[in-house]
């Protein structure tokens, strides 16, 4: 009888724990169980050459992530956050070309990604199309003016700068890595503890009552925008430092990459719920996901079809515990 | 369904409805009786459980005790689709029409006449919808989409279809709300053509004079009972309006003649409204506010009372009119500059103003989020600041809650409303906006609510508190503006009052 209450209190104090943390836990089972597996049919996956290698690949497709992290918390989307990395890439690789110096070409490729989100965040906040539709015209305009200035054809000079951020160690740690961690600890700091913050999660929950509250809406969703324009373009540099070579579409296909990361780790499509540690384990899932599949020798041919599946299977895992833990309570 | 048989039997006969909300006795044994091709009014302050009574006679409920008759035959609906069987239509404020659909689809909505392969049988759908709405008096091309239409045709148009897909009886919830003057004589047409054509209408409204024009006779309801049924002839609007508020046992509800006297201060004027006009809404509506005092706007729904409060903060444009504040004219702008200029406004609806998931601390201190910043800082949260604030204000308005961090979504309307006027006072502002600040609350938040707003008043704030329940203006108000179809019809000052008057005058 004791026993049994003592019993219940403890799993009431357990649930208690857990209950306000789901949204961060089940991504990380998901994780913790991706790895156990990885590790149990590959030899070499829990290596510490292999968790490495991870983390470097982790670290690119989180800085990419880090913007539209905070344009799914307002409840909006970015379809042109790849688009608009390679449109970035050449714009710097271009300019290196003709012998510009970094100095020079650093203002030119963060200006020309303000101007991309100004346009994503005006036209979705202040001209009133979804942003599902502004950020897919962007998506199409940015590959265009990437096309049209390289003609379609690569360009192999890097600003030597970015090509040290891509490819080289501080010490033991790549320098991609540190890139990484300043750019999504600064994104966690202002979300967690600045007015600005504050706003993108008051109007993501409930973006009528924030305009009733006296927040000025149209404005937050435009600096989100212009935010992720420049996180995005930031990780364009990186990528084609890392990669050498600049293609009209290089990082193209980080599109459903990003997405898939940012929700797998439970950030809310519909906003206000999410952060970016979610993103950091959403990112390190689907990185996992992608090493993993590769070490485990399976057909090439058959590896999207394998990696589709555990995506949804994931993806479902996530809202089940979610909901399974919300109707206990 | 034969006609010859049921001459002298009931349309429509409720006999000892009772039904309960969660221990709360909505209808306590109501007895209601329409007989065959009447127009029956029905009518009651709000909360006096008329909408309820509707909704069990549609169907909606199907939970109560008590018995149902139509035409004679007992019935007992299991859902919406029952009692459409028993050719009862229930057309709400919210027209449930689609509009980019035209005239003609929506009549034929869901009964769309096909063709053996399964194709609409567009000329046949055309020529029955024009030859129906003709029949009904409703002028109109049934080829045009709804949207092109005014809120009055598609009212009717509405209407027609219920009556097309078989409805004897039609249930009308405040029909002429958001209809003009003209309008309301077009949709009256359109009731005497039914009426003619033998069709039951019962036609619920807060407008009494509608209710005195259209009706055969006239049901009132009052906290949950019947009172009585009123035929229709000789009446005076004086003696609807007793028998609606009636004398009444409970503490907090005024009696219908009880005087209240209104004394507004002599202080300065702080805000001035100068023919505010939003065409459809409202029309030159002039009032000014002095420090330190309460002005009640009131008016019956779809008066436009509600819609001036909102243009005042920003949320609803005008088309012409000024709105001065400490004698500099204030621009049509968005709500957060209005927030700086000193303008709080409280929203009725907790839904949109409020954050559900979200703490409690992070309601109350969002509208003045610049009081917790750090001192050099200025764009960190100091979250100690946050926490001394939101106890503070849990304190000074009584919100029963396990503290700061307790998730909105926890609390119960009443503090959840009181978290709503809390919020805006983090600050002390120069005029706050009340919209309807105790609509959904049970009588003991009503009270602390009242208080609060008393209180603010004495510390020398300006308040504007719309509302179209009579109880609260006359609780709070120093001086009223009553609205009547987008006017201000009158002013009530310095002089005495009560709910009677300002119900006969609105």
């Amino acid at each position: 009888m004791n026993n049994q209450k003592i019993n219940k209190t403890f799993i009431q104090q357990i649930g208690a724990w857990v209950k306000p943390r789901t949204r961060i836990l089940a991504p990380f089972l998901t994780l913790v169980i991706l790895a156990l597996f990885f590790g149990v049919v590959t030899d070499s996956f829990l290596t510490l050459r292999n968790l490495e290698n991870i983390l470097e690949q982790a670290s690119l497709l989180a800085i990419l992530a880090t913007g539209i992290t905070l344009v799914l918390l307002l409840g909006e989307i970015d379809l042109s956050f790849a688009n608009v990395a390679s449109l970035i890439g050449i714009i710097m690789a271009l300019l290196a070309d003709r012998e510009i110096g970094v100095g020079f070409v650093i203002p030119v490729c963060v200006f020309a990604a303000v101007v991309v989100g100004l346009v994503n965040g005006y036209v979705t906040a202040y001209i009133g199309v979804p942003s599902f539709m502004a950020t897919l015209a962007m998506f199409q305009l940015s590959y265009g003016v990437a096309h049209y200035a390289s003609k379609a054809i690569p360009i192999f000079t890097v600003p030597t700068l970015f090509a040290i951020l891509g490819n080289k160690n501080l010490g033991f740690v790549p320098w991609v890595v540190i890139c990484a961690i300043v750019i999504m600890g600064g994104t966690h700091f202002v979300l967690k503890y600045t007015r600005f913050g504050r706003y993108v999660y008051m109007t993501g929950g409930n973006r009528e009552a924030a305009k009733v509250s006296g927040v000025n809406t149209r404005m937050v969703v435009t600096v989100v925008f212009i935010i992720a324009g420049v996180t995005s373009g930031f990780g364009g540099m990186v990528g084609i430092g890392r990669l050498g070579v600049a293609y009209d579409n290089s990082l193209n296909a980080r599109l459903i990459d990003g997405i898939a990361a940012v929700v797998l780790g439970g950030t809310s499509l519909t906003g206000g719920e999410g952060s970016i540690l979610n993103t950091v384990i959403g990112v390190l899932i689907w990185t996992c996901l992608g090493i993993g599949l590769n070490l485990m020798n399976i057909s090439i041919y058959i590896r999207d079809l394998v990696r589709g599946i555990i995506l949804l299977v994931a993806l479902i895992f996530n809202i089940v515990v979610q909901r399974s833990v919300q109707v206990e309570g | 369904m034969s006609e010859q048989s049921e001459k002298n039997v009931a349309a429509i006969k409720m006999v000892n409805i009772t039904k309960t909300f969660g221990g709360v006795r909505a209808l306590d044994r109501v007895s209601f009786e329409v007989g065959e091709g009447e127009v029956r009014g029905l009518i009651g302050e709000n909360g006096a459980g008329k909408s309820t009574l509707m909704k069990i006679l549609s169907g909606v409920h199907t939970d109560y005790s008590g018995d149902m008759y139509i035409r004679g035959k007992q019935v007992r609906f299991g859902g919406t689709s029952d009692s459409l069987g028993c050719g009862i239509g229930m057309i709400y404020q919210e027209l449930s029409v689609i509009e980019c659909l035209t005239v003609a689809e929506n009549n034929f909505l869901g009964i769309q006449p096909v063709n053996r392969a399964g194709v609409i049988k567009w000329r046949y759908m055309q020529k029955l919808a024009r030859e129906h709405l003709k029949s009904l008096g409703i002028d109109v091309d049934v080829n045009l989409p709804l949207s092109f239409l005014s809120f009055s045709i598609r009212q009717m148009i509405e209407i027609a279809k219920v009556i097309f897909s078989g409805a004897q009886i039609i249930i009308m919830d405040e029909p002429t709300s958001s209809l003009s003057h003209a309008e309301t004589g077009q949709l009256f047409k359109l009731v005497r053509t039914l009426k003619k054509r033998g069709h039951t209408i019962i036609f619920i409204s807060h407008f009494i004079e509608d209710v005195m024009t259209i009706s055969d006779s006239i049901t009132i309801l009052k906290d949950g009972k019947g009172v009585a049924t009123l035929r229709n002839v000789q009446l005076s609007k004086h003696e609807v309006i007793n028998s609606m508020i009636g004398v009444t046992k409970g503490h907090l509800v005024r009696e219908a003649d009880e005087i209240v006297e209104l004394k507004s201060p002599d202080s300065d004027v702080i805000m001035e409204v100068k023919d505010l006009t939003k065409t459809g809404s409202f029309e030159d509506v002039t009032f000014d506010l002095k420090k330190g005092e309460i002005l009640g706007l009131y008016g019956p729904l779809g008066a436009g009372q509600e819609n001036v409060g909102k243009a005042i903060f920003g949320l609803k444009g005008y088309d012409s009119g000024m709105i001065l504040l400490e004698g500099k004219l204030l621009r049509k702008e968005r709500p957060y500059k209005k927030k700086n200029l000193g303008v709080a406004y409280i929203s009725e609806d907790r839904k949109r103003s409020l954050f559900h998931k979200f703490e409690l601390f992070k309601n109350i201190t969002l509208p003045f989020l610049a009081d917790v910043l750090g001192p050099k800082m200025n764009w960190i949260i100091k979250p100690k600041k946050e926490k001394d604030i939101t106890n503070r204000q849990i304190e000074k308005y009584s919100i029963k809650t396990s503290g700061p961090e307790a998730v909105l979504n926890s609390l119960s309307g009443g503090n959840q409303q009181k978290v709503a006027i809390a919020k805006w006072l983090t600050i002390i502002p120069k005029v706050i906006i009340f919209q309807e600040p105790t609509r959904g609350v049970d009588v003991g938040a009503k009270a602390e609510i009242v208080e609060a707003i008393k209180t603010l008043k004495n510390q020398g704030l300006s308040c504007i508190v719309i509302s179209m329940e009579p109880e609260t203006i006359l609780d709070l108000s120093d001086r009223v503006m009553i609205f009547s179809r987008g006017r201000v019809v009158s002013e009530l000052k310095d002089t005495k009052t009560s709910k009677l008057k300002i119900l006969e005058i609105a």
